[in-house]
Parts: structure tokens; sequence; C-alpha cells
């Protein structure tokens, strides 16, 4: 029975031709036949399909694997610098400031042998390595400098020398920029790239032992790897390993995302592939140095070994010691897990890991070894975020928004160098936070309820040095110095005062103005009545009296005898460009004005009536660092200097006598500064703006909500400015000697000369055509002795 | 006869007292002395026992006192304006400018510069620039020949 049915069976399992042949003329068996032929031929056509569809698939991902190779690989953010400090003899700087500038710089201080990027000091004695930097002239190499001081100045700069080797003086030397911010791209990614000629030969050594010991011989592919990696994840029951060589690690990164599935891995082996069939093993190996991700600063990823020197290490790869370089090729394993900065130890034992790596593959000697091991991590202080400067980087972009594409910052790699002085930006925000903290609490306002805005900009060529949107200084968010536009108060007066100076002969400062109230018909048929911020009149006043004591009624009388055109027109000639409403009230600056625009007005009299646009910028260099645009120093003749000169005296009788002369309550006696204060309405708005021969700096304060404050503007933005301008390297005004001017004895009751020691006499400076011929009785005596003395002298 | 003496007397004191600031002196004459500087190092091969030599005056007679540093900078210009690099000329005579923005003769030859490159409106605004910087210190007879350069280079901005 068994063997029947075996038979049986063996027969179902194997029909003869005959029983074959019966079957095909049988006729259940034709639609069958039919089908099979069916599903043959559609079987054929799909396989053609397939095929055309992959060997399309092939073509595109390879047209799209080819282009993302060899067109731009990257989108290099475009980087915004300050301004680099430029060393010479005489400059006016501090042993203990140069410090702070080597650590903003991310210099460690060292006491072995010198290395790109570290100084050592002795006392008033330095000596560092820079690293050196490519600038719009050409690139400043890294040296070996020694500088020495002497009473607050730099006393020489030399190349410091070998030991055979003389050190060797300079008049120059401009150290590298800080690095203030970039453009980043939207997938917030950070390089600098690298080329393979470039890198230390340890380095590709130490990545290949590490990472791809078979990368110059395999085609993209370690098969050997991938059985192993088949082998432990069919054991685990999931992907665990991934077996991959560098070339399959760069097309991951480049094009696939970190997914683990085999569909991913297949495609990544297919681009692998792609790579190196059309690429050689070096431009491969160079992509992926600048591609792999090493870390993470904030949002922005750490992508390639150039900017990692930088960010873990201060210096770029070529200047890397072998232990520097052995914890970056370490840390690829997982930029996380072995954080050097995080998890110091783990990412030791790491780093000796790879020494040990290299030991084995005969890549370093024993001595190389022991010598690695026993190194600190090295690393230098974490760079400061994007946001370090948010106010001052918020004008930058928008002045390079006008000129770019937001796309062509986020891509281009672009350099732009700033005029921004990180010493003074500190100082000012160090001083802005503690001061008002203090006015909140000296005036018993509510805590946080006071703003306040700062630009500090170079008195001659209108560069923006400084800025402060608001008190939060590191916050980004409402830029206070460019948007808050306030009302100035008496910011206003000096534009009064110069149309009155520019008329030599019918204005001078010992010129006599009526303080009296006044009533003027205003807009809508409404009257303006200005008030004195004492409620006092005083009577007949010198100009000088006028605007140093900043009396309201005789600024608005003086303003309406002018004219109101001829004051808002000087306005405009000082650098305001909007349109100020034609009504009596902007006389004692009931309009609103930005702190930049008060700078840009103040520049122009600072500059001695030349106007110049505040500039953040000065130049934008490409990739490659050839230059793409300059913002150049101009300048254009507004006002005749010698009105402008006349005008400073009487600024600088503010800060001497008048609303401003708290001030040398901070500044020393012989430093002479000019500047006016501005308080409005209801104390909403408290100003202050003012020079020296090198700065000019507008400070206001108030409430974001406008509410009434307790300041004015001496007690408040002034007190804000005294603290700033103190800690600064303030150059005293130079004394004027035009000699179209003269410093005269006026008696402005009489008006005529007179003399020192007359009743009633002025020391004024006044312009020759304003000088009165005549003489008082007195001071023509005193005219007579005096010519008489000066033979004697 | 007395006054005549005393004023004789008075003019040797003055001449010997001219010093107008506490920086070395190099005479205009002198530019071409600092071309050995490497323009953009700034190194000057000095014997090394003068690197600590005090930041001497030597007097002026004619022409301006300029810093070091900005004659190194001057001497770049040169160089670049002579390879036909004029945008590279005017970046250095902005930082002559920005260390010492007093001084008049970086602020002539970025006038001149522009004079050359057409832009006759930013030379003239540049000349009076600098001649109004040599009216603020009292038209001092060393700057006498800076203001006749800078003159020129006015008359010829306004086509004159």
């Amino acid at each position: 029975m068994t063997e029947k049915m075996t038979k049986n069976s063996a027969r179902r399992k194997k029909p003869s031709s005959s029983s074959r042949k019966r079957r095909a003329s049988h006729p259940s068996a034709k639609p069958y036949q039919k089908m099979k032929a069916t599903l043959k031929k559609w079987l054929f056509r799909l396989s053609i399909l397939l095929t055309v569809v992959a060997v399309l698939a092939i073509a595109a991902l390879d047209f799209f694997v080819r282009q993302g190779f060899e067109g731009k690989r990257w989108a290099i953010p475009a980087k915004i610098y300050a301004r680099p400090l430029e060393l010479y003899e005489g400059l006016t700087l501090t042993a203990e400031q140069l410090e702070q500038e080597l650590i903003r710089l991310r210099y460690i201080s060292s006491t072995g042998k010198l290395e790109p990027g570290s100084y050592r000091r002795r006392g008033k004695q330095f000596e560092f390595y820079t690293r050196g930097f490519q600038f719009l002239d050409g690139v400043e190499a890294a040296r070996r400098i020694g500088v020495t001081f002497t009473a607050g100045q730099v006393r020489t700069i030399y190349l410091s020398g070998s030991r055979n080797k003389a050190p060797v003086s300079m008049s120059l030397l401009r150290l590298e920029p800080m690095t203030i911010g970039g453009f980043y791209p939207s997938h917030n990614e950070d390089r600098e790239l690298v080329r393979l000629d470039q890198l230390p030969p340890i380095l590709v050594s130490s990545l290949l032992a590490v990472e791809d010991r078979d990368f110059f011989n395999h085609h993209g592919i370690a098969w050997r790897g991938i059985a192993r990696a088949l082998l432990v994840n069919l054991k685990a029951g999931r992907i665990e390993q991934g077996g991959s060589t560098l070339t399959q690690q760069l097309a991951k990164n480049f094009y696939l995302s970190s997914e683990r599935s085999y569909v991913r891995k297949a495609v990544e082996v297919l681009i692998a592939l792609l790579f190196e069939l059309h690429y050689s093993k070096e431009a491969i190996l160079e992509t992926y140095l600048n591609e792999i991700y090493l870390g993470q600063n904030g949002n922005k990823g750490i992508h390639g070994v150039g900017l990692a020197g930088s960010y873990y290490f201060g210096r770029s790869p070529e200047h890397l010691k072998l232990h520097q370089l052995a914890l970056l090729v370490g840390i690829i394993k997982g930029p996380s897990y072995y954080n050097p900065r995080r998890f110091p130890e783990r990412a030791i034992k790491r780093r000796n890991q790879v020494l040990g790596i290299l030991k084995e593959q005969g890549v370093i000697d024993s001595q190389q070894f022991q010598r690695a091991t026993k190194q600190p991590l090295g690393l230098v202080s974490k760079p400061r975020s994007n946001s370090a400067f948010p106010a001052y980087l918020d004008l930058v972009k928008r002045q390079l928004r006008r000129d770019y594409q937001e796309q062509d910052l986020r891509s281009e790699g672009l350099r732009i160098f700033t005029s921004l002085n990180p010493f003074v930006q500190e100082q000012a925000e160090k001083k802005l936070v503690k001061s008002v903290r203090k006015l909140e609490n000296v005036y018993k306002m509510p805590e946080h309820s006071l703003q306040s805005a700062v630009v500090i900009t170079s008195a001659d060529g209108g560069e923006v040095v400084a800025l402060i949107g608001g008190r939060d200084v590191k916050l980004p968010g409402f830029n206070r110095a460019l948007d808050a536009v306030r009302p100035i108060g008496s910011l206003l007066k000096p534009a009064i005062y110069l149309s009155a100076l520019e008329d030599y002969k019918r204005y001078h400062w010992g010129s006599l103005i009526d303080d009296a109230p006044i009533i003027i018909d205003a807009e809508n048929n409404q009257q303006w009545a200005p008030r004195n911020y004492d409620r006092k009149s005083h009577g007949e006043v010198t100009l000088l009296e006028a605007l140093s004591h900043s009396y309201n009624q005789a600024a608005a009388r003086l303003g309406m005898n002018l004219g109101l055109s001829r004051v808002l027109d000087t306005v405009k000639r000082l650098g305001i460009s909007r349109d100020l409403p034609a009504y009596p009230a902007v006389l004692l600056g009931g309009t609103g004005l930005a702190p930049i625009e008060v700078a840009a007005m103040y520049q122009t009299i600072a500059a001695g009536g030349f106007y110049s646009p505040l500039r953040a910028i000065r130049e934008v260099l490409d990739v490659q660092g050839r230059p793409l645009v300059r913002y150049p120093l101009t300048v254009e003749q507004r006002f005749e200097p010698q009105a402008v000169a006349l005008l400073t005296e009487g600024l600088k009788e503010v800060m001497r006598s008048g609303t401003g002369r708290s001030i040398y309550s901070v500044l020393p006696e012989h430093i002479d500064v000019a500047g006016k204060t501005g308080t409005t309405n209801g104390l909403r708005d408290s100003w202050f703006a003012g020079f020296s021969e090198n700065y000019v700096t507008v400070v206001w304060a108030g409430r974001d909500d406008n509410e009434k404050t307790p300041l004015t503007g001496a007690s408040g933005a002034l007190h804000i400015w005294g603290q700033i301008v103190s800690q600064l390297d303030i150059h005293s005004l130079a004394p004027y000697k035009d000699e179209k001017l003269q410093r005269i004895w006026y008696d402005p009751v009489v008006g005529l000369r007179s003399g020192e020691n007359c009743p009633g006499a002025l020391q004024i400076t006044m312009h020759l055509d304003s000088i009165p011929a005549q003489w008082t009785a007195c001071g023509r005596g005193n005219k007579v002795i005096n010519r008489i003395k000066s033979w004697f002298h | 006869m007395k006054r005549l003496m005393i004023a004789v007397f008075m003019l040797f004191v003055s001449g010997c007292a001219q010093n107008p600031q506490h920086v070395t002196f190099v005479h205009q004459n002198t530019l071409h002395k600092i071309e050995k500087e490497n323009p953009l190092s700034g190194v000057t091969e000095k014997s090394p026992e003068k690197l600590s030599r005090p930041m001497a005056s030597y007097g002026a007679q004619d022409g301006e006192v300029l810093k070091p540093a900005q004659l190194a900078l001057l001497a770049g210009v040169k160089k670049h304006r002579q390879a036909g690099n004029l945008s590279l000329a005017a970046s250095a005579l902005e930082r002559a400018i920005r260390i010492n923005p007093q001084a008049v003769t970086p602020y002539r030859l970025l006038a001149d510069l522009s004079l050359e490159q057409g832009e006759l409106e930013v030379a003239a605004e540049l000349a009076r620039k600098a001649l109004s910087l040599i009216s603020k210190q009292g038209n001092p007879h060393y700057l006498m020949n800076e203001k006749i350069k800078l003159m020129e280079v006015l008359a010829a901005a306004q086509g004159v």
C-alpha cells in the first residue's frame, strides 16, 4: 500500500510527457496555458519597465550625486568680524587690555613653548603667537610677537626671534579679528573649509587607521564589513552595526537621514559606488574632512575638521598637535557622547584609545604615544554665541540686507568686516546694566521698568563702534538704538544755535536773547507756550547762557527769530534724513528720532561740520578672500568749520558750567568734552548726546510704555553716559586754533569789546566777522596796558 | 632796537620749542626710507639696541608729524598705487586715518586717489576736510606744503 501510494504520488509529482500532452489537449487546460503566457508576457514587460525605472533612477541619482558633489557642496554662512586691533607704538592700551583682547580671541596662556593662539605675560611684557589672518589687503602671517608697555601705552612691538635671531622692531601689527556672528543656513550648519594639502598628514593617517583602513583599496564598499555587520544584526534581531566605509559615511552625511533601514543602506551603498566611480579618493577624503559632524555649539552644528579645530582648540588643523588631532578623530564616533567639554574623562579615554590604534598600526611610535597620552585635552574656551552683540549684529544685518540676497548671505561664505570695537562695546554694556539698576534704586522706580539704548561712533568718519539696544544686552529683540523713535527734547537745540552762529555778522555767543515767556501761534489754530524747566524766566541772557542752561523760552524765541525752515534745514544738513513736521514745537525736540539718528546728527558736529553716513561695515570679502565691496570713508562738508567750532565751544560750556557739569564728578578736569542734555515733557525721555575728540556717544533712557520717569537728561542719561565714557580711552577735545576765530573779552550788555578785569566782561570765542570794532572804556585801557606788557613777554 | 632784539629772541625760543606732539617725527621727504618696510607686515629692519628707545621727537620744521605706523601704511599705499590696486590703497589710507584722524596727509592722499579714479566730488570733499584740519591747527608753517598740494587737488577736482 505504502509502495503504491509512493508510486502514485511520484507519478503525480512527475507527470510523463504523454500525460502533459493529454492535459494540453484537455479543454480545461487551455485557459491555464493562456493565463501563463499572459503572465509571462506581463512579467517580461514588468521586468523591462523595472529595469528602465531602475536605470532612470540610478541615472537621476547619479546626476543628483554629481551635481551635489561638484557644485556648491555646502552652504557656507557669512561670517561677521569685529574690527581687528591695530597695535602700534604709542597706542593707548594697557597690558590688561591687550590680555583681554587675546582672551576674547581665545588665546590660551602658556608657560611652555608658544604655539599659534597662545600667549605669555610677564608683568607689562607680552609674547604671543598670532594665528594669521587673511584681510582685504593680504595675509597677516602667523608670527611670534613681543609687546612692551609704558605708562598705559604700547612702547615697542617686535618680531620675537628664535635663539639665534635678534628681535626685529615692528611699527604696526594687526591682530586677527574676533568673529561676532554670522548668517547661518536654515539647518544651522557652520564650517571652515580646508584643503587636503593644508592638513597635517598625521590627521589623515589617524582618520584612516581608525575609521577605514582599506580606504585606498576598496571601491566604496567594504564587503567584509557589511557581511560582519549583517551577521551581528541578524543575531541581534535588529540593525546594530553599519560596517560603513568613509565613502558610505560621506554618502550618508551628504544625502541621507540617520534612519537605520535596509533600504537606506542600499541607497547609501549605491551613492558610495557612484562617488567612487566619478571621483578620486583624495577628493572624497577632502570632502569627508569638511563634512563630518564633530559637535554642537548651541543651535549650530560643527562640521568639518577646520571649524572643529578652531571650536575646540582655537587654531586651524595644521597647527594642531598629535593629541589634539587624535581627539578630533576619536569624537567622530560620537560627538555628543565624547563631547570633550562635557565629558572630559570620556574624551581622554577615547583619545588615548585612538592613540593606541595609531601605535598598533605603526602610525606613531611608543615615544609619541607616551607623550601624547600624557597631554591634557588642551581645549580653549567656547566661542561666543551668535547673540553676543545682538543689537550691533542687527545693524550690520540691516545694512547687508539692503545690498545682498538673504540666500547669498547664508550660503556664499562671505566675510564681513565691521567697525565694532569689542572693548568699547563690553564696557558700555557693563556700565549701562549697572547704571540702569542704580537709577531704578536711587529714584525708587519699579524694578526692570527703565530701559536704555546707546550708540557710540568714531568722531571722524562715522564708524559705529558700539551699539546697545536695551538693558538686556545679550537678548535680541526690540532694538531701541535703531527703532525707538522718541521725542529728543533739547538735543535739537544745537541746530537752533548753529543756525544763528552761521550768521557771524548777526550772532555770536555774547548776543543777547530774551528768556521771557513766549506764546507762539502753532498748527491748527493752537498756541504753543514753552516753559523753562525751572518754571522761571531769566530775562536777557547771552546765547551761551541760554544753551548751557538749556533755557527753553530763549531757544524757542531764537528759533522763531531765525525762522523754522532755517532751523529745519540745519537739522537736515546735520544728517537727519527724516522729514520733520514744520511746527514750532519741533524747536524744542517735540518730534521723535531714534538714538542712531541723533548719533548721526552729533557726529556731523564732532567732525567739524563734515557729514559722513554712519557705517557699521568696512568691507565684504568672498569666500576666497577677494574683495566684493568696500564701504569707503566719505565726507561731505555741510557747514563752515568755524561755525561748528563755535557751536562746540558752546557745547563744552554746557559741560563746564551748564546742565552737563556733573560729568566732572567722573571725568578728570583736564578732559574737554562737549554735549547736550535732553528731557521731554513729563520726564518721559532722558537723553544725552556728547563727544570727545575720538568718540560720539548718545544715550537714551526711558520706559517702553512711555510712562513718566523721575529722570531728567542730566540725572538719567548723562549719568549713564559718564559711567560709560569714563571707562573708555577718550581724548580731550583739541583746542581750535583757526585764525578766523579769536577768544576775546566782551561786554554783552553794551555789545562792545572789553577787558579781562572789566565789570560784566565775558570771555568768549568769536568769528573775526563778529568782533565789534569798538571797545568799552575799561577795555580800551586794558588794551593799552596789555600791549605794553606784551613787549616784555 | 630793544623790541627788535626781544622779537628775534622770542622767535628763536619759539622755534626751538616747536614740538607739536609727543610722537616720533618723520619728515615727509623721508617717506621713501620707510619703503624698506613691508607694508602689510609693518616690519622695520632696525638694530635690536634701538628697540627700547623712547618715543622721541626730533622737531618739525617742514612736513607733518606722522606716527611710524601711519608711515608704514603710506609706504604700502604707494606700492598699491603703483600696482594699480587703488582699492587697497584707499583701504590702507583709511587705516592710517583711523590711527590719527587729525593727520592731514592721509586725507590728502585719499583725495588725490579719488581724483585719480575720477571721483571728483569725493576728491573735493576730502580735500576740504583736509584743509579744515590744517585750519583747525592754526595753519602752521609745517603744513603749508600740504595746504598747497590740497589746493591743487581741490582746483583739479573742481575743474578750475
